[in-house]
């Protein structure tokens, strides 16, 4: 979403937090409320003022600790706070190897990658390749030759 | 860690998206929608009840395939 400015909006948001207690605690502090889900299913989290999304802290470590952390984005923002994100050659990665594992008749994750790819202003090729290959995409579909060259 | 603010990465993903002649049309968006196939059931249940509360608070839901 932020990435695109808001060409691609989606309702849920992904989080990842090392303590859930803590993580959960600070939630309910900023006014979000728990939803209640019914037998196995993870709890996801709301915000009354924002009811069209959807929040859910996701297990393990960021990417499954494959990402480089000092890489992270963090963006302060005019009431406080700060939103930190995943680099943009992570969030590349992510998509392109979330396209191999996907259905062949939906390439929306390709087209995720692609657009992340040409709207960013910079990035690091030599990790970009990395991570592509880590997460099992395919650094061949990105336009531009990016990799292998 | 890259430390910049919102407003600023906004503006420059922005004016990016002006130089490259990317347009925000609803075909351009569909085709960037993941249209459901691996969902986990979490993140079904997830996107299900976001628009059901979108609905009852007459908000427009955020178009999600699940």
């Amino acid at each position: 979403m932020i990435y695109t400015v808001g060409t691609f909006l989606s309702a849920d948001f992904d989080i990842v937090a090392s303590a859930s207690d803590s993580f959960d605690a600070a939630l309910i502090a900023e006014g979000f409320r728990r939803e209640e889900r019914t037998g196995h299913l993870m709890v996801g989290f709301y915000h009354p003022n924002h009811p069209e999304y959807g929040f859910q802290q996701v297990s393990g470590q960021l990417f499954d600790g494959r990402s480089d952390r000092k890489r992270l984005v963090i963006l302060p923002t005019s009431g406080g706070g700060a939103i930190t994100l995943p680099s943009i050659e992570d969030m590349i990665a992510d998509r392109l190897g979330q396209h191999t594992i996907a259905s062949k008749t939906d390439d929306s994750r390709l087209q995720q990658a692609i657009w992340l790819f040409r709207l960013a202003e910079q990035m690091d090729r030599d990790y970009l390749l990395k991570r592509v290959i880590e997460e099992g995409g395919d650094p061949d579909l990105l336009p531009f030759g990016v990799a292998r060259s | 860690m890259k430390t910049m603010m919102l407003d600023d990465l906004l503006s420059q993903i922005d004016e990016r998206k002006r130089v490259l002649g990317l347009t925000d049309t609803s075909a351009a968006t569909e085709a960037l929608r993941n249209k459901g196939g691996n969902r986990t059931q979490e993140k079904r249940e997830l996107l299900r009840r976001a628009e059901l509360r979108a609905r009852e608070a007459g908000r427009k839901p955020i178009v999600s395939y699940y």
